[in-house]
């Protein structure tokens, strides 16, 4: 599902982000990407759906090497790809149930579809009775599970999490890792940047440490460090 | 791809709230701008229309009574071919008729004018063409004719039509620089206005991009704002243009031959100029967002 070869990045300034990084993750894993701050797990991620394009080094998503996507093709690579992030980018001036419903509008889904699918979204994150609330109305957990409703709407075939834990308490992220365990278990691919010690330990996912920029450790069923 | 108009229409009332300053600020700009640019053509056109008897170096017209007869118009032919001071063979002789339709399009903005005169009403006329263009020669030729039986008036161009001309050039000049350079002004205030816009929706750009939104999709309700300030600055340019000729046939005294008769742009010409203007309001605006896109979202 996803496989990198030789994959470095430098920003400007000589910044080494990624050093020849190569591994390969299956369709339907569930993967943590650990590593103190600046390791360069945001970037990884932002390498594979194209926000970001490598120095060297080749990366193929869904079998397909995307160094060679044209520019018109990228946005049709990133609706097989959800995104959540640690401040969940929801906007302030829509409802639940309008954030979830604008991921669908603006790709062209016909109105049916959206009418179809959006309570369905909601009902598997649990906010079906907070639908026509504003994001400032909710808690932190409540808007991560908007965002996980937002990212998974469409039905992408992977799921890029960037410390989506980031900013909950322990007890709300144990109901999001619930949440995209079961996200994960419907056969989409998972990989998850975190910080968090307690989750990785016991979850017990195959686990990807970066380290200023090189892979250091890649185990199965690992723990954090 | 798929646009919903209502959408578009939604994200440019959207950002005429957020900033009803800039935008505004914007349209007057556009519009007085495309105006200036307008007025010259107006004013070219006008002038245009007001020479048209005298071009192809006709520098007097002997006008004859309407009801001179043919004897006496022959006698004018006769002395005017026999004049060596005139070129026989690019004088032209525009009978009652040809100066009926003569009339009809130079008061075309006119009914009551033009529904006041008959055929039979017209005064045929020479239209002079002397060997020397100098206006003392061309004063005491014209003199000449004065006082010959069955003639009405005579009318030289000497140096009055002639400003006019220099006149219409030198203002259309400064009209079209002048224009010019408030365009460019008004192109750098539509290419803030999108920036503004950009940057008041960068969450909503960001997530539309994340979710695979296409980069059409994205740009298109921006570069809507831009064109639709545009056009709607040119559209309103309108009635501005009818003063601006209004003023101009002023100038005239409708009720003589004078020299500034039909100092008037046709009504064909203005609107002509208009539409221009309109598809040159929406092409700055165009050009201005696709600049403020191109900088600004990297999509
Ligand atoms: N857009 C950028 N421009 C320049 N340097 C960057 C950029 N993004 C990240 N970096 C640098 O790259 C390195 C890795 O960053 P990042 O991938 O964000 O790591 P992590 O997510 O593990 O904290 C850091 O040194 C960071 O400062
Ligand atoms: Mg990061």
């Amino acid at each position: 599902m996803i496989k990198l070869e030789n994959v470095s990045k430098i920003y400007k300034g000589d910044v080494v982000a990624l050093r020849n990084v190569t591994c390969e993750i299956q369709k339907g894993e569930f993967v943590f990407l650990v590593g103190p701050s600046g390791s360069g797990k945001s970037t990884f991620m932002r390498l594979l759906n194209k926000e970001e394009t490598p120095d060297s080094g080749v990366i193929y998503v869904a079998g397909k090497d995307i160094g060679r996507l044209s520019g018109w093709r990228v946005p049709f690579l990133r609706r097989n790809i959800g995104c959540i992030f640690q401040d969940f980018k929801l906007l302030d001036n829509r409802t639940v149930a309008q954030n979830v419903a604008f991921a669908l509008e603006v790709i062209g889904r016909p109105r049916h579809v959206i009418s179809n699918q959006v309570p369905a979204i909601l009902e598997l994150v649990g906010l079906s009775p907070k639908a026509h609330n504003y994001p400032e109305e909710l808690s932190g957990g409540e808007q991560q599970r908007v965002s996980i409703a937002r990212a998974f709407v469409n039905r992408p075939l992977i799921l890029l999490a960037d410390e989506p834990t980031g900013n909950l308490d322990p007890a709300t992220s144990v109901g999001i890792m619930k949440l995209l365990d079961r996200i994960n278990k419907t056969g989409t691919t998972v990989v998850m940047a975190t910080h968090d010690r307690g989750i990785v330990d016991t979850m017990r996912k195959r686990v990807i440490e970066l380290d200023q920029g090189n892979l250091a450790r890649d185990q199965a069923r690992g723990v954090y460090e | 791809m798929n646009f919903r108009l209502g959408n578009i229409f939604r994200e440019v009332s959207y950002s005429l709230r957020r900033n009803p300053t800039l935008f505004l600020g914007t349209l007057v700009v556009i519009a007085i701008s495309l105006l200036i640019l307008g007025s010259g053509l107006v004013v070219r056109s006008a002038v245009e229309n007001a020479t048209a008897r005298w071009k192809d170096g006709v520098e007097f017209i002997v006008f004859m009574n309407p009801d001179s007869s043919q004897v006496e118009i022959d006698a004018i032919k006769a002395k005017l071919d026999s004049n060596p001071e005139i070129i026989a063979a690019d004088t032209r002789f525009v009978d009652k008729q040809d100066a009926f339709i003569e009339f009809q399009s130079l008061f075309q903005e006119s009914d009551q004018i033009r529904e006041s005169v008959t055929v039979e009403d017209m005064p045929p006329s020479y239209r002079v063409v002397p060997r020397n263009a100098e206006s003392s020669v061309v004063e005491a030729l014209a003199d000449g004719f004065r006082d010959e039986p069955g003639v009405f008036q005579v009318v030289a161009a000497i140096d009055t039509i002639r400003a006019i001309e220099n006149v219409g050039d030198n203002l259309n000049r400064q009209f079209l620089i002048l224009g010019a350079f408030l365009l460019l002004a008004a192109m750098l205030l539509v290419y803030n206005t999108i920036r503004t816009t950009i940057f008041s929706r960068r969450r909503e750009v960001e997530v539309m991009r994340l979710v695979g939104a296409s980069n059409w999709y994205i740009r298109v309700p921006f570069m809507v704002e831009g064109v639709l300030q545009g056009l709607i600055a040119g559209l309103l340019t309108l009635p501005m243009y009818r003063v601006v000729n209004n003023f101009l046939s002023s100038l005239g005294d409708e009720e003589s031959l004078n020299l500034l008769d039909g100092l008037r742009a046709p009504s064909g010409d203005v609107v002509t100029i208009w539409i221009a203007m309109v598809l040159l309001g929406a092409f700055i605006g165009a050009a201005a967002s696709a600049v403020a896109l191109s900088r600004y979202l990297d999509v």
